[in-house]
């Protein structure tokens, strides 16, 4: 099957078709069908893995896109809570600055290692989880300086591990 | 670039309010408790896999550890929510 359009992919990118919903439902004070708008973008995060296995559809690119996609979406939900005033900003400003150099460092160890490949992180998957949390808490005032300083703190630690993993360990064949 | 906040939740919401925060609850616990769970088996495999890369190992007992550690914030972040 073509690595570039299948079935997996689709259910990745139809995430980003969430987002122009979300932003509307902020703007006008709707934050339950924000909520339930983030939410459908986090369950078609579960399925695209599980869609992918089912049509042997998996490749590097679709891995690479579904986590790119991850940054897009939950950044963008981080970012209009931001700019709503839903949520506080230097807690956001740390995850998506150390969101955007982890972005950088997949790159970067995609070049090192010569092929379309995601470096598997396990810390990082529980924190991608997490900031979908954060988009959630957020929209729902739900312990959000807790949640949020918290991510931050834990989003600084993750990404300098695995900055050293990325960077500077040899790649695995 | 930061604009004054409009009265939070001024629209009227489709579901009763006392619902729905259970409902975020629900979402956030439930999880938790799941990652807690694949966590703990992780760490314990990761722990006993001699066989595996030592890199992969670290990683492995790594994300765990952050794992549970990302749980028990959202299990201590609901509790907190309900007791205020």
């Amino acid at each position: 099957m073509n690595a570039y359009v299948n079935p997996a992919n689709a259910v990745t990118a139809s995430r980003l078709l969430t987002l122009p919903p979300v932003l509307y439902c902020i703007q006008h004070g709707q934050y339950q069908w924000a909520t339930l708008g983030m939410l459908l973008c986090g369950v078609l995060d579960l399925f695209d893995g599980a869609v992918a296995r089912l049509f042997k559809c998996s490749s590097g690119f679709g891995e690479l896109f579904d986590a790119f996609t991850d940054a897009v979406c939950y950044g963008f939900f981080l970012f209009v809570l931001v700019w709503y005033g839903w949520v506080p900003w230097p807690p956001v400003l740390v995850i998506l600055l150390f969101g955007g150099a982890n972005s950088v460092m997949r790159a970067i160890y995609a070049k090192r290692a010569g092929r379309a490949t995601n470096y598997r992180s396990f810390a990082m998957e529980r924190l991608v989880g997490f900031s979908a949390y954060l988009t959630g808490v957020g929209a729902n005032r739900f312990e959000v300086d807790f949640f949020y300083y918290g991510c931050a703190g834990l989003m600084v630690v993750v990404v300098i591990h695995d900055a050293k993993r990325m960077l500077i360990d040899p790649v695995p064949a | 670039m930061i604009r004054a906040p409009e009265p939070l939740f001024a629209a009227e919401q489709p579901f009763p309010p006392g619902y729905f925060e259970w409902f975020v609850t629900a979402l956030v616990i439930i999880p938790a408790l799941s990652w807690v769970v694949v966590d703990i088996v992780r760490l314990r495999r990761a722990l006993a896999g001699k066989e595996l890369p030592a890199h992969d190992r670290r990683d492995r007992i790594f994300g765990s550890m952050i794992g549970l550690l990302v749980a028990s914030m959202g299990i201590t972040g609901s509790v907190l929510y309900h007791l205020r």
